[in-house]
């Protein structure tokens, strides 16, 4: 359908004044882009912070009795709060399971923190066939209060020592948590405002219903 | 100006002041085991990842222990 020009402008209008909140006025469209915009930033921001600052330190040993304990260090560190990564994998053989548990001591190798998590991996036969599940890895972040120096030492205790083990540590930027949570609930705020304003969730169920 | 200019200027004021103040909380680590201290274990908004010991007679196999070691594999087809 073809407007004049002095029709067109008065469509716009019109069509700007139903996308306004009757109550108060509010373009809840704009508010939820300005959501949107700064979720998306957020979870940019999240991500950046996770990214590696330095080569950090490896080991991969092959443990030959149980309680046999591994150290990665020194972790060197000048400034208060420091993030690191550490990951720790392990090459374990079937039908076994291993607890692999990481203490950070420091340079008098007295303790700070501990942490640990138990690996293992199965395989069996069913009626689909052969499968193979396996949980051999974890990862977690640890900020380092102080600075100075730092050992990460390892034990590992099973029904089967793991083929080998490796165990790594890394600096990063920073921990992602503070913008992933904003970015997430920016995102939630935005999805509702724009569900308030122009129903686009419920629609489409309504449509998925009606072709049901 | 109008209403929404006015409301989307305010909230995109708040948002990056608040963006802003994270960027020293994500700097410092904030969230992970040790962010507030040695002792301090993760915040509630850290998911995943092992179990972390914040005192040492928490661990398992020490005395007065949790006794959560061990087992065999926790999970399987």
């Amino acid at each position: 359908m073809a407007y004049r020009l002095s029709e067109r402008h008065t469509q716009n209008k019109s069509r700007f004044k139903r996308m306004q909140n009757p109550e108060t006025g509010v373009d809840f469209n704009t508010l939820a882009s300005v959501c949107i915009v700064f979720g998306l930033l957020s979870l940019v921001t999240a991500w950046f912070f996770t990214f590696d600052i330095d080569q950090g330190q490896q080991k991969v040993v092959q443990p030959t009795s149980a309680g046999q304990t591994f150290e990665l260090g020194p972790i060197v560190t000048k400034k208060y709060k420091e993030v690191f990564k550490v990951e720790v994998n392990a090459n374990i053989p079937i039908q076994s399971w291993s607890f692999i548990e990481g203490q950070l001591v420091d340079a008098q190798r007295q303790y700070i923190v501990g942490f640990g998590e138990e690996l293992w991996r199965e395989a069996g036969i069913d009626s689909d066939g052969r499968w193979e599940e396996a949980d051999d890895n974890y990862t977690m972040h640890i900020t380092i209060p102080k600075p100075g120096s730092y050992y990460l030492q390892f034990n590992v205790e099973g029904n089967q020592l793991p083929n080998q083990l490796k165990f790594q540590i890394v600096k990063i930027r920073g921990s992602s948590i503070p913008h992933l949570w904003f970015g997430i609930i920016l995102i939630i705020a935005g999805i509702v405002l724009n569900e308030i304003r122009n129903r686009t969730i419920s629609q489409m169920v309504s449509r998925i219903q009606e072709h049901e | 100006m109008n209403k929404t200019k006015k409301a989307a200027i305010i909230l995109s004021a708040v948002l990056g002041v608040t963006y802003l103040g994270l960027i020293s909380k994500a700097a410092s680590g904030y969230g992970y085991a040790g962010h507030n201290g040695y002792s301090s274990g993760p915040s509630f908004f850290y998911w995943g990842g092992p179990m972390i010991y914040s005192n040492r007679s928490a661990r398992s196999g020490s005395i007065g222990g949790s006794s959560v070691r061990g087992g065999g594999p926790g999970s399987g087809k």
